[in-house]
């Protein structure tokens, strides 16, 4: 239904995205023609047959006209994935998306074969109430597994860090040249400035995930590090 | 040709990785020694099963160690409210109340359909928001409706009246401002408890307190109790809203708060106040509040509060300043604990002598230096400590320095012989494996130094890859010494001791070969020959190869082409299990673990104690080379590019070329890597253009 939206590329987005998490973060040394951040906003909970949503309450601190990504994560303990699971869910990322300032989502769910259907239709909800859609990736979904290819979505992010069982054999797919099929996961990575550096496919957005708060000295010796990168 | 392959690079999107260094990517997903966040061991803590207290530990840590050092162990609330602080420490999420609200009022017929309330209202700008309508507002208006439909029935107009207005109250709850209309009659009370709520949530905070203030001297009005403590609330958020904290107003508040928690009428009230005041407390008057948190915690009565109470505990060190005193016993152990001033010593001592207590025994026996006259003295009572106590792992550890100082090494050897088996048995993993490095530390031989150097890994949360590896691996300072304290004989020892499990063997016998190839030394390469064909069957014809040549320039270039091919082939002990540990030695690494690094002189950091003088200068001889060592690209490469130079009939030079300028991509390099990268390019599409390895080999790379 939506597949005329699928992989196309956010629109505006800068070519390095800051991740910031939970924490409170003062991101003013960032240069806002070059660097967006996406902020968690939220995080759903879908617990059994609950659904809790936990608001960020860290503030971040941003320069003035800075591209603002909202990021909800979506955790799962044995969701029934009932419908009003899936309304508030929905809810929540519409809402997030429409936060002042913001110009994307993007959803951080690492869906299990059994949820897929559940965040297909929750993508599908959604998808005309948000103009810019993001949704971080495993990096064995743009690979061997690439059931996100026909999700109308902007953009899908493939996960360079925290891959877990997949780590070994992604990063040495990667070293070895392989690419991204699917489209959606063409044009951007994350990674992580505690992991080892994988080999990252030819992008044109890269999204750095801090596992401590970002100072500027910090962001600078990692702009370093990942020089070659965008 | 730059240029060239500049376009290259464009049109293809190639990709070149920086010259990462070894210090900036590469975190650990392991700890062997939990010196900061124990929280694999946050049950048995909570059980009082502490182990070796670290002084760096999270303060959550040491308030519950505290607990138990002082004899007042957890009970079973305090531990799971422990237990869900240590799993969850940022924030408990709230079950949602404004669902029971909505339910409660969609069972009265014609009332507008509400389905959802957000409790939360954003702080513009900062991305931010704060629990505006709490679970307790929810409550108390659904106790409300309760009572009115009791008193004027379900289809009455006060009642769909009052809702109505309800409405409006939480409508603030997430955005905008807007306030019911004044009413008259008998819900009069109630509207204008309503419109000051109203002003509260949408942050009319001056106008919330004036109403609140005046429902408060109102006798008549059913909400004159709890309105005392509402209007100092919106003093608290006209304190602190938005992103801010005015101590004036905090101080005011902090000290309505500690009237309020005396005066207020109702008991669960005077909890709120009390409650409420910690906040403030921990902004205006935090030596105080610690006092009364280092008492709360300690009262098995308080049990019920003891996760809340932690966590204002928690707050309030955290904004600590170092002339703020007395605090009370709980946190003063706590900050001595942290504050890892030598001057500390006398104080500790003092409150040890003045309290005969285990938690400032422990004080005073880290900061009491062991060569100090008050020495003996504590060694005495940590002898006395019984080995049920939960402070015996710890007094026992900070008992070994003393007693080496007065004893000497060999006696803290038997001491520690006679401890193992009872700490491997009973203490956490992560205790164990310090006292098996203190042990390690004082081998006098290696096979000593091996017995304990293997230890059980900690691995992280967050890690599932290695969750279920149960192999022992070697802490730093197993693997410093052995990497960078001895020579290729010792390492070949080593790699053949009983004491070592397979893996770790393996491991050794794979560094010892591959130093022995760079090193040139011809026995000891076939010396661990059998070995690398056991470890590695694929690598036979290679290691025959290097066999047959018959010359020191033949043996080089074997030996270089075996590597090449064998990127999994490393120079170096690390520790605890790195990215090559289960990988084929075939395989090429994208972050760079390739053979070796370039090493910084300054380096070698180990010389063990049980080296005899003659394998000292041996290995004294070996570093010499091994720390001057290039890149491994430019060294590997430059003897391929050589030999081929020489001996162009030999059929294995297109494939080391083209080797080679991979392995200047994928290995860590030096100022010459793009020399050679360019060198072996140039002389592999010169001399066999037509191979299949120039044809795999379209770049060079700087």
């Amino acid at each position: 239904m939506f597949a005329f939206l699928a992989g196309n590329g956010l629109a505006g987005a800068p070519n390095r995205m800051v991740w910031a998490w939970e924490r409170a973060e003062d991101l003013r040394f960032l240069n806002p023609d070059r660097t967006g951040v996406a902020f968690l906003s939220a995080t759903v909970w879908l617990d059994h047959a609950h659904v809790r949503v936990e608001p960020r309450r860290q503030p971040v601190y941003v320069p003035p006209h800075t591209y603002m990504m909202a990021v909800v994560r979506i955790q799962t303990s044995e969701p029934t994935l009932s419908e009003a699971q899936l309304d508030t869910t929905a809810a929540e990322l519409v809402h997030s998306a429409h936060r002042a300032g913001v110009s994307a989502l993007q959803i951080d769910f690492d869906a299990r074969a059994s949820e897929r259907d559940f965040y297909r239709k929750l993508i599908g909800r959604i998808r005309l109430k948000v103009a810019q859609l993001s949704i971080t990736a495993l990096a064995s979904w743009c690979l061997d597994d690439p059931w996100i290819a026909s999700l109308p979505v902007d953009e899908a992010v493939p996960m360079l860090f925290r891959m877990g069982p997949d780590d070994v054999a992604v990063r040495r797919q990667l070293a070895n040249g392989r690419r991204f099929a699917v489209k959606a996961c063409s044009t951007s990575a994350g990674i992580s400035n505690d992991e080892a550096l994988p080999t990252v496919p030819p992008i044109q957005r890269l999204y750095v995930f801090s596992s401590t708060r970002w100072t500027r000295a910090g962001y600078d010796a990692l702009s370093w590090h990942i020089r070659s990168l965008p | 040709m730059k240029k060239i392959l500049f376009l290259l690079i464009i049109a293809f999107g190639f990709v070149l990785p920086a010259n990462v260094e070894s210090c900036g990517f590469f975190g650990p997903y392991w700890s062997f020694v939990l010196t900061t966040n124990p929280i694999q061991d946050a049950d048995a803590i909570a059980a009082g099963h502490l182990g070796i207290i670290q002084a760096s530990w999270w303060r959550r840590y040491l308030a519950v160690s505290y607990r138990y050092l002082a004899g007042v162990p957890l009970s079973a609330t305090e531990r799971d409210a422990f237990g869900r602080h240590a799993a969850q420490p940022i924030s408990e999420a709230q079950p949602s109340a404004s669902r029971k609200w909505l339910d409660a009022r969609s069972a009265i017929a014609g009332v507008a359909k509400v389905n959802e309330i957000r409790q939360d209202r954003p702080i513009l700008n900062v991305y931010s928001s704060y629990v505006n309508c709490t679970n307790d507002a929810f409550a108390s208006a659904t106790n409300r409706l309760q009572e009115l439909v009791k008193q004027y029935g379900k289809e009455s107009s006060q009642v769909t009246d009052w809702i109505a207005a309800q409405d409006v109250v939480f409508s603030n709850c997430s955005e905008g401002t807007h306030i019911p209309e004044a009413t008259t009659g008998p819900l009069a009370a109630d509207r204008e408890y309503q419109i000051a709520a109203s002003c509260f949530y949408s942050e009319r905070l001056d106008e919330a307190r004036e109403k609140f203030q005046k429902i408060a001297s109102d006798r008549q009005s059913p909400w004159h109790e709890i309105a005392p403590y509402l209007a100092t609330r919106a003093l608290i958020r006209r304190a602190t809203l938005p992103e801010k904290n005015d101590t004036e107003l905090l101080k005011q508040a902090d000290e309505e708060l500690l009237k309020l928690q005396h005066d207020l009428p109702r008991e669960s009230l005077r909890q709120a106040a009390a409650a409420l005041s910690h906040f403030t407390g921990a902004r205006v008057r935090r030596p105080a509040l610690l006092q009364e948190l280092s008492a709360s915690l300690m009262d098995p009565k308080l049990e019920k509060q003891f996760g809340q109470n932690l966590d204002d505990f928690l707050f309030a060190m955290d904004h600590l300043e170092a002339e703020e005193k007395p605090l009370g016993e709980m946190a003063e152990w706590i900050r001595m604990m942290q504050s890892g001033a030598p001057g500390q010593a006398d104080e500790a001592y003092a409150r040890w002598k003045g309290s005969s207590s285990l938690p400032w025994l422990i004080a005073a026996m880290t900061f009491v230096p062991p060569n100090d006259p008050r020495a003996a003295e504590l060694l005495e009572a940590a002898k006395a400590v019984a080995a049920n106590s939960p402070a015996y792992p710890t007094v026992t550890w900070l008992r070994l320095p003393v007693e080496r100082e007065a004893h000497g090494e060999a006696a803290e050897r038997d001491e520690l012989d006679q401890l193992l088996p009872g700490v491997r048995k009973s203490w956490p993993v992560s205790s164990v494996n310090q006292v098996l490095g203190e042990r390690m530390r004082l081998a006098r031989s290696l096979d000593e130094m091996l017995r304990f150097a293997p230890r059980t890994p900690i691995w992280e949360e967050f890690d599932t890859t290695d969750q279920t590896d149960k192999r022992q691996y070697l802490d730093r300072d197993s693997s410093s010494v052995l990497d960078r304290g001895v020579p290729v004989r010792t390492l070949i020892e080593a790699a053949r001791s009983p004491r070592l499990p397979g893996h770790l063997r393996r491991q050794i016998a794979t560094a010892a070969f591959t130093r022995a190839l760079v090193l040139e030394d011809d026995a000891a390469v076939r010396s661990l020959t059998p070995d690398m064909r056991r470890y590695y069957p694929g690598l036979s014809a290679l290691v025959e190869a290097y066999a047959q040549a018959d010359s020191a320039e033949a043996r080089r270039f074997s030996g270089a082409y075996l590597l090449l091919k064998n990127p999994g082939l490393q120079l170096t002990v690390s520790e605890g299990k790195d990215l090559r540990t289960d990988t084929p030695l075939t395989e090429i690494n994208g972050s760079r673990q390739n053979w070796w690094q370039v090493r910084a002189p300054n380096t070698k950091t180990s010389e063990p104690r049980f080296l005899a003088p003659s394998a000292l200068e041996q290995f004294q001889r070996e570093w010499a080379v091994l720390s001057k060592l290039p890149a491994a690209a430019t060294k590997l490469g430059q003897t391929a590019i050589a030999w081929a130079k020489v001996h162009p009939e030999d059929p294995r030079n297109p494939e080391a070329l083209h080797r080679t300028v991979r392995a200047t991509r994928f290995s860590f390099g030096d100022g010459d890597n793009g020399k050679v990268s360019k060198a072996a390019f140039e002389l592999l599409h010169k001399r066999w253009p037509n191979s299949e390895w120039a044809r795999q080999t379209p770049y060079w790379f700087q």
